[in-house]
């Protein structure tokens, strides 16, 4: 591509790339792997947002976030390539978790002063994931890139291409129903009893 | 501590827990706290769940071996 030996600021594009987006390679697979849940698939993914990446790269502003607008190339990446296969209900139940759903559950039990929160360290590693594993897929995804990768509401807007009114909404529901799950979890484990 | 106050904090915590409220909202959250035992431990827990899913479910992997070298080979030949 001609615009691709175009310098700027000293150094060409290809140079830029390797010295600002190949250090985020650690992070982006960690993230990928988060959102294929597999190992082969997350390499697959990381391969081909960067290959996107490089391609696209003229269109990235200096001085920008670099890993926001990675995040978007990775996320687009991942709904376009495994959307077909992991198509899911996406179950209007959601709407039913109350507010407050676990901690009210939770308060209801304890008579210490702010063990609601304290039990939550007690919820096994692999639980935690499942639950967040489980949700539907745009739950899923609000909440990990607010939670996990901490991403602010506007980013989330960019990297899902969703106004910020329903990225809040996303996160409220997907909370929610992540509260749930996590409650059905320690009653299977015997952390909480009826 | 009114009821009234209670439900408009609590209807903001959730994006004050993102750090998402500023200014005069989040003025009105943080008096709001220092007064209320019930409000505040909402808050605790909210940032505890917060910071349990990431802990749990975040960090960043190993890279597979050979992972960086394929990158850099697919991007040599897309140039």
């Amino acid at each position: 591509m001609a615009e691709r030996s175009t310098e700027v600021a000293g150094s060409t594009l290809e140079e830029r790339f390797e010295r600002e987006a190949l250090p985020l390679l650690q992070e982006m697979y960690g993230a990928a792997l988060r959102l294929a849940r597999n190992p082969s698939d997350a390499e697959d993914l990381v391969q081909e947002t960067y290959l996107r990446a490089y391609r696209a790269f003229a269109t990235f502003e200096p001085g920008t976030n670099l890993r926001a607008w990675l995040y978007r190339i990775l996320t687009n990446a991942f709904i376009n390539l495994y959307r077909k296969r992991q198509r899911q209900p996406q179950t209007v139940s959601e709407d039913e978790v109350p507010e407050w759903y676990l901690y009210d559950r939770l308060a209801e039990r304890d008579v210490e002063a702010s063990a609601e929160a304290q039990v939550l360290d007690s919820i096994p590693d692999e639980d935690v994931q499942r639950a967040l594993q489980d949700l539907p897929e745009q739950f899923r995804l609000a909440v990990l890139l607010a939670d996990v990768e901490g991403f602010s509401y506007r980013e989330i807007a960019e990297i899902l291409g969703i106004p910020i009114g329903t990225v809040m909404s996303r996160l409220h529901r997907g909370r929610r129903a992540l509260e749930k799950r996590l409650w059905d979890v320690m009653r299977e484990r015997g952390v909480v009893r009826d | 501590m009114s009821e009234i106050d209670c439900q408009r904090v609590l209807s903001l915590l959730e994006a004050y827990c993102d750090r998402e409220v500023s200014g005069a909202d989040a003025a009105v959250v943080e008096r709001h706290l220092v007064r209320c035992i019930p409000c505040l431990a909402r808050r605790d827990f909210r940032l505890r769940l917060k910071a349990v899913v990431r802990a749990r479910c975040g960090g960043a992997p190993d890279l597979p071996s050979g992972l960086a070298e394929r990158v850099r080979a697919v991007l040599g030949q897309a140039s």
